[in-house]
């Protein structure tokens, strides 16, 4: 296992993309935050990471995207699947990788936001620049925490066409649409309750869970069911979602 | 006991079947040449030994392991070159060895390995692999199958893209490694090159196995033959045949005799003066694979 995860790091390593997401999320916020935000929306602005949480996204389905269909698409997936290891271990290395490459991105965009804060102190002071370090850390997790959600459905679709076209566009849809899909499921479940179930609405009403009791009674009152009930069902859609990945994975011929 | 062997292997495409019972097996420092037409079952043979396709009947063991689809623990000593090099884009050579030679806990040297493979030169370097020619490729390709120490290297048409000089080199790499004990399955269209390359001949067509044997007998049972053109090709033929030689016409009508004791070039010429007909080329040709697996197929397909 630790040497699929080293070869695939190995390969992270050399792909020019990695480093091109990275040093946009690290100055797009530098750039957003000391030029373009106000002192009055500082502090918004540091909780979206100077705009670059979508940033962070979209590179997130990107690279999750390219890793299993550029295999296909190198007809390197012969070579690689032709070895001594499991498909099962071979999947996981590569849903590790698309998770640190993704938290690597991450960091850099934090960075990027406390070194705009930075320059913006040292240009306009102080004034309106204080970060609440708590809700921003919990925003950061929970942006991880969902993004495997869109992991999970780039990499389904992935495996499915071995399209990396098909899978990268749908990646930047869903990083940017997120809105719109739950709008529109959530006005379909009008039409029919159990609807609100639905994979899209309990990840997009989750995405906005900030820990507070006044959030998660809004939750609980929308689902009807506790707090915790929720997030396992999100969990298990993840877990269901990542099997029928593995399963499609798992059977290809090559 | 054979390093490989195939028992009884069957696989269907929906109606069609790619693979029919096919059975054979390697030895230990063998070159085993597997040939057939276009859509033979070549590279599904190939597909199925290295785990890659699963196969609806039969067993395929190498090592004394059985190798199975998605279960390739069997695969650790089993280099392979399929169908076209697969490299990535952004890697050097060099880059590529390091990387599969991750596999191994204890690979080839690298450096040596790069060297007889002639992929360690100016042309290699630090370049990545996106500009590499076919030719490279190809050669980095046949370096990754063998940088494991593996046992088997199943090759699928290794001499695809390179100039005449690589083919031979490549074709001398395998017969040094044959004989420190590597055993190689070779595909390849240049039936001359695997005439002179392989030990073993293992003829396949539509999915099944014509013939196993060496390639040493298999062109001993292709005689040489005597090709003559004359004035009258016609009359030619039928002399011949009124003399109970083998002859036909050849594809550019040229009559064809078999040699056998008692007929050869000074025999035609003898019986084509009695027969007042004039000559104006002939020629004794060699054993030659590409025509004795055409004749192979061909006979095949009549008693079909």
């Amino acid at each position: 296992m630790l040497t699929l995860i080293k070869q695939e790091w190995m390969k992270a390593l050399k792909q020019n993309r990695f480093y091109v997401w990275a040093i946009i999320a690290f100055l797009m916020p530098i750039v957003t935050l000391v030029w373009f935000i106000p002192a009055e929306t500082q502090t918004i602005g540091y909780m979206a990471l100077g705009g670059a949480k979508i940033v962070v996204a979209i590179a997130g389905s990107v690279i999750a995207a390219l890793t299993f269909t550029q295999e296909f698409s190198y007809g390197t997936i012969r070579p690689l699947l032709s070895r001594q290891y499991s498909r099962f271990f071979i999947f996981l290395s590569k849903i590790i990788m698309i998770v640190c490459e993704y938290v690597i991105v991450l960091l850099s965009a934090i960075f990027g936001t406390l070194i705009g804060r930075f320059i913006f102190q040292m240009l306009n002071g102080k004034n309106g620049t204080e970060i609440d370090w708590q809700p921003f850390f919990f925003s950061q997790v929970m942006d991880v925490l969902m993004t495997l959600f869109f992991f999970a459905v780039v990499l389904l679709v992935a495996n499915m066409v071995k399209s990396s076209a098909a899978a990268v566009s749908l990646g930047i849809v869903m990083s940017v649409a997120t809105s719109i899909i739950a709008a529109l499921t959530t006005f379909l479940v009008q039409f029919f309750e159990p609807l609100k179930w639905n994979p899209f609405t309990v990840e997009s009403l989750l995405a906005n869970f900030d820990g507070t009791t006044a959030h998660n009674q809004a939750l609980e009152l929308y689902f009807g069911a506790n707090i915790s009930i929720i997030w396992v069902v999100y969990l298990l859609y993840l877990a269901a979602i990542y099997a029928l990945t593995f399963l499609i994975f798992q059977r290809r011929s090559v | 006991m054979s390093l490989l062997e195939l028992r009884h292997v069957s696989k269907r495409f929906g109606s069609y079947k790619a693979l029919d019972d096919v059975s054979f097996s390697v030895e230990p420092g063998r070159i085993v040449g597997l040939i057939g037409p276009n859509g033979a079952g070549k590279s599904t043979a190939m597909r199925a030994m290295t785990g890659l396709m699963r196969f609806d009947e039969g067993e395929i063991v190498f090592d004394g392991q059985p190798v199975q689809f998605s279960k390739t623990r069997a695969l650790a000593k089993m280099g392979n070159l399929i169908e076209y090099p697969s490299i990535y884009p952004n890697f050097t050579a060099r880059d590529h060895m390091k990387y599969y030679a991750m596999d191994s806990k204890d690979p080839e040297d690298i450096d040596e390995l790069m060297a007889l493979t002639g992929i360690d030169g100016d042309n290699f370097g630090k370049r990545k692999a996106k500009h590499f020619s076919l030719g490279m490729k190809q050669r980095l390709g046949i370096a990754i199958a063998l940088v494991r120490k593996p046992k088997l290297v199943i090759l699928d048409e290794p001499m695809n893209g390179l100039d005449p000089q690589s083919v031979r080199e490549i074709r001398e790499l395998i017969q040094q490694l044959s004989e420190k004990g590597i055993a190689f399955v070779v595909s390849s269209h240049i039936l001359d090159e695997l005439q002179r390359l392989a030990d073993d001949v293992v003829i396949i067509n539509k999915g099944q196995i014509i013939r196993q044997t060496t390639m040493a007998d298999f062109l001993s049972e292709n005689k040489a033959q005597v090709k003559v053109k004359t004035s009258d090709n016609e009359a030619m033929l039928e002399a011949a045949k009124a003399a109970g030689w083998q002859a036909k016409l050849g594809e550019d009508k040229d009559v064809m005799i078999t040699v056998e004791e008692g007929v050869n070039a000074q025999a035609v010429l003898r019986k084509a003066t009695a027969e007042k007909i004039d000559v104006q080329d002939i020629q004794t040709g060699t054993a030659n694979l590409e025509e004795h697996l055409m004749e192979v197929l061909s006979d095949k397909e009549k008693k079909a």
